[in-house]
């Protein structure tokens, strides 16, 4: 009598542990598929310097980003593949300790680069304007130079008063081919992205419009 | 609970639709595909917490032992297991022929073919740019000297013979000295940059293919122009040609295939993974709602057993009364049917039970009244003599409490009096004896007083438990009765039978004495009125003798009315001689008055004090002693003297007629003591008591005022 009760009891246990087991991969499961790794790969592109000048016109960006390709994206370039960058700059006007801070301008650039195979040389596009080159490093400075880029009208900015920007480059994904652009699903090998360089800047003085000569 | 699985079951078949919608080319939905697989994976967590719930609550009732439940895991096992194995199977060779067929979208061989196109693309482009630049090489020789004022003319005339579209000379500032262009050729010269200038004229010549927007691929070769003159400067020409349009396109789309094959290729990968996340979750929803679907089969299945098992807990605790519903045609529904059938048997049954019962109770407190109110003793007895029941009256008679009989053996009655023990000592004899049926009279000695019982034994009949039944009825009043009656007769008899020949006897010795009188001398004369003096004497004795029978058996009625006693006690002792009897009186002071007729009750206290004075008559220091006292009831009168007492074997018939000790006198006086007392629903009693002499004690109703004595 007492082996067949204990018996059943360690059936019955051993069943509730396997339902257990099954219950709770089946969370594991859903959680891995809610929480997509969202992680941003640690890479080594960098916003070098970035600065805001003025100019007859308005206000201009002058920076240099040190983009470094991983190798799954040199590969990639290297068969043609388009990559799409943005190149996001926000401008603030910090707040007191009783407002927010104010948003000036976010503008957005978008900037291509691409291996013409015919050609054999890198296409890279930023902006209207289209340049090509013949080396890989080449192209990569080329992308990342950025001159005189309007970024906020004229009487955007007040004069001397100070606001603080924050510049990065990052991959666009959303232009992707499309079974890489469904995030969570690639793997971070499709990343790209800056951190943020921030700086504060005093709004310099708009020069007088020189008279044509 | 039913609702929120209803909506998850519902929002998991649309989220599965919407998924082999996105599985397919259209573009919509697979704009939102990882919002899908989120909401996918939400559900699917939502499910899984809904099951282990529902897989929590039903270990709960498990646990507390709730009737079914361990039904309701069984068939959830089941049916999940039955569930999963096509679930798995289907699964697994869904993501194997998945993988392989993604994988077969690629070979190495198309792989090939398109690079070697593109390549192919590439050497026929530098063909033509290298034949162009052997052209450059030419013309600029045959330029070198060219005079400024034939120069056109020489570009013109080279460019028909080259075929070259478009031909330009820059001067060493970049500034433009000659362009001619053909029919397809552009007015405006493509402008060098001022780093390729440089270069050319570093003697390095620049020749590339561009493309351009508006004229698509191109090939520009820009050459230096050497002049022999010393001071001449260093000229550049420039040469563009487009590339021919059949071969340009061809490798544009040779070019495009590739990108996209390799574009596919780098995220083949990732479809795979897309595919192999939406068969996961499709799985897992199908597979969690299963075993959702499974629980509610499950739950439904277990209902009419739980349904059964809250039947049955009502009948074990009495209530008959539910009935359960049939919620299902089939054989469970039958199974319930017939419990509620069997229920309400039951219900029947029970409640005939309940009536009968009822029925003997009443029964059963019929008897026992009808027992209660029976003058007769009736006491029960089993086999072994134990006393099973017992009514008032034989307590009554027996004169003792009902609870001193109860339960108790016959033969082991140990009463503190004697005479219930010889009562019961006889008793187990006759039944010891086996009769059927037995009758005696018995002689029972009570406290108060010698009573005869007529008792009657019965073997109890057969069928029913095994005893016997003994009744007895006190008769001592009936032979008294009897036994007064047939005394009075006697006495009635006795004075007219003797009364009749006394009067002739009187007067005929009268007569003999009134005749002889004178006629006889003097001896015999006074022997004459002697001896007749005698016979008249006797005669008149005789007469009150006689007239004293006759008033014992013609005893007037008393009449009852309120009275003093302790008055009529000191009325009558007024007429004794006190002195001479030793009387001595202790009268209750507080004394209710009694029933009773003076005339009568003056006549005892007469004879209870004549008899007293009787018995002391002899006595050298007479003591006789009267008290009045009140007891619960009744008035006790006690007369206590310091005689000889009663000799013992008169005791039993004191109260007889001639029963006397006394050489004269009629031996009526107790009787009619006795006769008077019971006229008056009293007691008496005598005693003799052990230190010599005897005490005669009568006790007297107390008087009620309604008139009514007790």
């Amino acid at each position: 009598m007492m082996v067949s009760f204990t018996h059943c009891c360690t059936r019955s246990d051993a069943a509730w542990r396997g339902l257990a087991w099954v219950w709770l991969s089946g969370l594991l499961l859903a959680g891995w598929l809610v929480a997509a790794p969202s992680a941003i790969a640690a890479d080594n592109s960098v916003v070098k310097k970035a600065a805001i000048r003025a100019t007859p016109q308005g206000y201009v960006l002058d920076a240099d980003v040190d983009i470094a390709l991983n190798p799954t994206l040199e590969n990639a370039l290297s068969k043609g593949i388009n990559l799409h960058f943005l190149l996001e700059l926000e401008v603030t006007r910090p707040g007191n300790w009783y407002w927010f801070d104010e948003d000036i301008a976010e503008p957005v650039r978008k900037l291509r680069i691409y291996y013409h195979l015919l050609l054999r040389r890198y296409v890279v596009e930023s902006g209207y304007v289209t340049r090509t080159a013949e080396t890989l490093s080449e192209a990569l400075a080329m992308l990342g130079r950025v001159n005189d880029w309007q970024v906020i009208e004229r009487g955007g900015l007040k004069t001397g008063r100070r606001y603080e920007a924050r510049l990065r480059l990052r991959l666009d994904k959303e232009q992707l081919p499309k079974p890489l652009a469904i995030g969570g699903v690639t793997s971070d090998q499709w990343e790209l992205a800056t951190p943020w360089h921030e700086w504060s800047f005093e709004a310099p003085a708009i020069p007088v419009i020189p008279p044509p000569p | 609970m039913r609702s929120l699985i209803a909506a998850a079951l519902i929002a998991g078949i649309v989220l599965l639709t919407l998924l082999f919608y996105a599985g397919g080319e259209n573009v919509m939905f697979s704009e939102n595909l990882s919002v899908l697989f989120i909401v996918g994976g939400v559900l699917g967590a939502v499910l899984l917490v809904l099951l282990g719930w529902r897989l929590w609550w039903l270990r709960k009732r498990i646990r507390r032992g709730v009737f079914g439940a361990k039904l309701t895991l069984k068939l959830l096992l089941m049916f999940s297991a039955v569930a999963m194995l096509p679930g798995l199977v289907v699964y697994g060779a869904s993501v194997f022929f998945l993988n392989r067929s993604i994988e077969t979208w690629f070979d190495v061989r198309v792989d090939n073919a398109l690079a070697s196109g593109v390549k192919l693309g590439q050497v026929a482009l530098d063909d033509l740019l290298s034949d162009l630049n052997i052209k450059a090489q030419r013309m600029a020789i045959a330029l070198s000297d060219e005079g400024m004022g034939s120069i056109i003319t020489s570009l013109s005339t080279l460019r028909e013979q080259s075929t070259v579209q478009e031909l330009t000379l820059f001067n060493e500032r970049g500034g433009v000295i000659a362009h001619v262009s053909g029919e397809r050729g552009t007015l405006l010269p493509v402008l060098p940059e001022r780093s390729v200038l440089w270069q050319v004229r570093q003697q390095q010549p620049y020749s590339r293919i561009e493309e351009i927007p508006e004229r698509g691929l191109i090939m520009r070769v820009i050459v230096p122009v050497y002049t022999s003159e010393l001071t001449g400067e260093t000229r550049v020409l420039q040469l563009v040609q487009p590339v021919p349009a059949g071969l340009e396109r061809d490798a544009q789309a040779v070019q495009l295939a590739y990108q996209e094959y390799q574009q596919i290729a780098v995220s083949r990968q990732g479809l795979k993974r897309i595919y192999g996340v939406a068969l996961t979750l499709t799985l897992m929803l199908a597979l969690l709602m299963t075993f959702v679907i499974a629980y509610l089969i499950s739950d439904r299945l277990g209902a009419p057993l739980r349904t059964l098992a809250r039947g049955t807990r009502a009948v074990a605790k009495g209530d008959f009364s539910q009935m359960q519903p049939i919620s299902s045609r089939d054989e469970l529904g039958v199974l319930i049917d017939s419990f509620n059938r069997m229920t309400r048997q039951l219900s029947d049954a029970r409640e005939q039970a309940a009536q009968n019962h009822q029925e003997t109770g009443q029964a059963k407190a019929f008897l026992e009244r009808v027992l209660a109110n029976l003058s007769s003793g009736v006491v029960v007895l089993d086999e072994s003599l134990n006393v099973l029941a017992v009514n008032s009256a034989a307590a009554l008679i027996l004169g003792v409490e009902p609870s001193a009989l109860q339960s108790q053996n016959l033969s082991a009655l140990e009463q503190p009096d004697e005479a219930l023990r010889d009562f019961s000592t006889r008793v187990a004899e006759r039944f010891a004896r086996h009769e059927e049926e037995w009758q005696e009279q018995i002689e029972y000695n009570a406290s108060e007083g010698r009573q005869t019982l007529l008792v009657r034994g019965t073997h109890l009949p057969p069928g029913m438990e095994r005893g016997y039944v003994l009744v007895f009825d006190d008769v001592t009043k009936l032979i008294n009765a009897e036994r007064n009656a047939a005394w009075s007769e006697v006495a009635r008899r006795l004075a007219h039978e003797i009364k009749n020949p006394l009067t002739p006897i009187q007067l005929s010795a009268e007569r003999i004495a009134h005749k002889l009188g004178g006629k006889l001398d003097t001896p015999d004369a006074e022997f004459l009125t002697r001896a007749t003096q005698t016979i008249v004497n006797q005669v008149a004795a005789m007469k009150n003798m006689v007239d004293a029978f006759a008033g014992y058996a013609r005893m007037p009625r008393a009449k009852l009315e309120a009275l003093d006693l302790n008055a009529l006690v000191r009325e009558v002792l007024a007429l004794y001689d006190t002195k001479s009897l030793g009387l001595e009186l202790h009268l209750d002071a507080g004394l209710p008055r009694i029933a009773g007729d003076s005339t009568l009750l003056r006549q005892v206290i007469h004879n209870l004090l004549q008899n007293a004075q009787d018995a002391l008559s002899e006595h050298a220091s007479p003591h006789v002693e009267v008290s009045t006292r009140l007891n619960t009831h009744t008035v006790n009168l006690t007369v206590t003297d310091n005689g000889a007492g009663f000799p013992e074997h008169l005791m039993a018939r004191l109260f007889e007629p001639y029963a006397t000790t006394k050489a004269k006198g009629t031996g009526l006086g107790l009787a009619i003591v006795k006769k008077i007392v019971e006229e008056h629903q009293g007691k008496i009693q005598i005693e003799n008591l052990k230190s010599g002499g005897a005490t005669i004690r009568v006790a007297l109703p107390v008087f009620v005022a309604d008139g009514e004595s007790t």
